[in-house]
């Protein structure tokens, strides 16, 4: 897949999963931190975004520390994606 | 303790003491997002929590913003008390439902599968450290919720209580509470409580 | 006039009663064996009741509960089903959960599967639910303790119950919080819980008579506190159970340097066990022996307080304080006296502490009377 079209699915993914009611496609820049002060994710959504790699891409994250790194922006999670494949 | 102040969340209809605060013939979710937008609330986490959550987290809501403003010490002397017969009976069905249907279980959703997940969340919105307790039954008996209440004032020494019936099965909801504190207001008696929570 | 413990009974996967699985706690016994999980590669370590240790008919949890409660009820001097002013506790989590799983959410709601345990057992009216995650059954203690104390019920039976389940195991391994192996609380290695089963009764009265083989402890204090932090990732500071403990420990006019032994929550789970560390030390009972249960028989959910209170009576009963199992390595926590072994004592006051989903923490004070 495309890495533009990757990511943008990936954005929506994010909002339908997590239920981040408040937020649009177009609020979350492809390299802000999802975590912290960006879109402030707590420790249930990181495991529920290895839920979403498992569900919708087939990939296994067994150690949820991984999700320190592949979280980190949307940039990062489709990179991961992509050497996974 | 007396009656500060009630609240009624049921079937269409939000009503703070004698005011209806709001009305909607939508869904329940349309409800439970007017709701929080006509109180203002501006708390994203609103959004992620389950549905009895948000029931007892909206209904609960002015009641706490009420005794805020009466200078209630939320953080050390208020109590909660909430019962209710379904609990999270919708929400641990939506987890089965995901655990069967994906063989994965959701994390978002199976942390909210607790009767008193509710509770939690109104502790940590308004920063409740004092006492808590969750109670199940079919209906929310006087007897039960007198007795709780003096387990909370006379035991646990909470100056103010909210007390909760907060009831969701399939997409009806039904939820009522009650501030209790020291200010003016009908005393806290079996009448004044059945009036409110129990019929 | 003292409010106290009688007529103890618990099943647990060590054994189909106390004295069974007290022994095997005292042997260093765990009852936590690998089991293959649908969803997940690696088998999960549960502890599980034997089901040739339940007898008669009907539901599995139905039967579970029958046989602590027959248990308690055999050792009182008067018929508890008929005594006036009494009350019927249950505290779960989950209650008859696997109903769910088979099709019959309707069996799942608490008060119905309340309702079917008090008449199973031969009460009539309504059996107070306490469902407060996993401080239900050290709460349900408090609970009942505080209604005898303002005089609304003169008896209390307190009965605990949850079941291990594809529900809740799945749950939890989607949270990542499954340990690799047996679990192993306050560890250094410690890398989460395992789940366990158990079902435990007991009955709180002022009377002393009524209990036949006389009262095994005192109820002197309880407390309860919330975290108002996060409804699943343990407080940072231990807020809410410095709260529970400090609210009992001024309940019954004590001081930390007052408690003789505290049984801890200690599920295992990396955070869990590191909260409460810093809540222990917090309130300056660094000098306590701490133990946890969980590694002998896993995280029993709503009804973990209450058999781990019981059999923490019943050690101190007996003069020992069993060992923490799993504990091996406790470096990461210099300033608490982890058991690592057994070790004979005479003290009798003992903590008992909780700590839950939602952010809640309880905690009870309990003095174990010696026969």
């Amino acid at each position: 897949m495309d890495p533009q079209a990757l990511k943008q699915q990936l954005k929506e993914q994010i909002i339908t999963q997590l239920n981040l009611e408040e937020v649009k496609v177009e609020d979350i820049a492809d390299d802000k931190p999802l975590f912290g002060e960006g879109l402030g994710l707590d420790s249930i959504d990181a495991l529920e975004l290895i839920v979403l790699l498992e569900r919708h891409y087939g990939i296994k994250v067994t150690d949820p520390k991984q999700g320190q790194t592949i979280f980190r922006s949307v940039n990062t999670m489709a990179e991961f994606i992509q050497s996974q494949k | 303790m007396n009656v500060i102040a009630h609240s009624l969340l049921i079937d269409g209809s939000f009503r703070l003491d004698d005011r209806e605060l709001l009305r909607s013939s939508g869904t329940m979710e349309d409800m439970f997002r007017a709701c929080y937008k006509a109180m203002a609330m501006d708390y994203p986490k609103f959004h992620k929590m389950d549905a009895p959550s948000k029931l007892a987290v909206l209904v609960t809501e002015p009641l706490l913003q009420r005794a805020r403003q009466e200078g209630a010490d939320l953080e050390n002397r208020t109590g909660l008390l909430g019962i209710s017969h379904c609990g999270s009976t919708v929400t641990d069905q939506e987890h089965w439902d995901i655990r069967r249907g994906t063989g994965l279980a959701s994390p978002a959703v199976f942390v909210y599968t607790l009767p008193n997940i509710g509770l939690g969340e109104i502790t940590i919105r308004h920063r409740i450290f004092g006492s808590s307790l969750c109670l199940l039954d079919h209906e929310p008996k006087t007897e039960l919720v007198l007795r709780s209440i003096r387990v909370l004032h006379e035991r646990d020494r909470m100056e103010w209580i909210v007390c909760l019936w907060s009831d969701i099965f399939a997409d009806r909801y039904d939820a009522r509470a009650v501030l209790l504190g020291p200010g003016p207001g009908a005393p806290a008696d079996a009448n004044t409580l059945r009036t409110l929570i129990s019929t | 006039m003292e409010i106290l413990l009688g007529g103890p009974a618990c099943l647990t996967p060590l054994g189909p009663d106390l004295p069974t699985t007290l022994a095997a706690m005292r042997a260093g016994t765990s009852a936590l064996l690998p089991s293959s999980f649908p969803g997940s590669e690696k088998p999960v370590h549960v502890g599980r009741v034997d089901d040739v240790w339940l007898t008669g008919s009907g539901r599995r949890s139905q039967r579970m509960i029958g046989r602590v409660v027959r248990h308690t009820l055999t050792r009182l001097t008067r018929n508890l089903r008929t005594e006036p002013r009494t009350c019927f506790i249950l505290a779960t989590t989950k209650g008859d959960v696997k109903a769910l799983e088979q099709g019959r959410p309707e069996d799942t709601m608490l008060p119905v599967f309340a309702a079917r345990m008090g008449a199973a057992q031969g009460f009539s009216g309504q059996p107070i639910v306490v469902s407060s995650a996993c401080i239900s059954g050290t709460l349900a203690i408090k609970f009942a303790a505080d209604l005898i104390a303002l005089g609304e019920f003169d008896h209390a039976l307190v009965v605990g119950f949850d079941e291990a389940s594809d529900f809740v195991l799945s749950g939890f391994l989607a949270l990542h919080a499954m340990a690799t192996e047996g679990c192993e609380p306050f560890d250094d290695a410690r890398d989460g819980i395992s789940l366990g089963e158990a079902s435990a009764s007991v009955v709180l009265s002022r009377d002393r008579s009524l209990f036949q083989e006389g009262a095994v402890a005192e109820y002197v204090g309880g407390g309860m506190g919330n975290d108002a932090n996060h409804i699943s990732g343990p407080s940072r500071t231990g807020e809410g159970l410095v709260r529970a403990v400090e609210a009992a420990l001024d309940s019954a006019g004590l001081t930390a340097s007052d408690v003789g032994h505290v049984n801890a929550h200690g599920t295992g789970s990396v955070y869990n066990d590191g909260m409460e560390a810093i809540a222990f030390g917090r309130l300056g009972l660094g000098h306590a022996p701490v133990n946890s249960y969980k590694g002998y028989f896993g995280h029993t959910l709503g009804t973990a307080g209450l058999v781990e209170a019981l059999i923490a009576v019943e050690a101190l009963r007996q003069g020992i304080l069993l060992r923490s199992l799993g504990a091996t390595n406790t470096t990461a926590m210099p300033d608490m006296d982890i058991l690592k072994e057994n070790r004979d004592t005479s003290r009798d006051l003992l903590l008992k502490t909780s700590s839950g989903f939602g952010g809640c923490n309880a905690a009870v004070l309990l003095r174990a009377l010696r026969s």
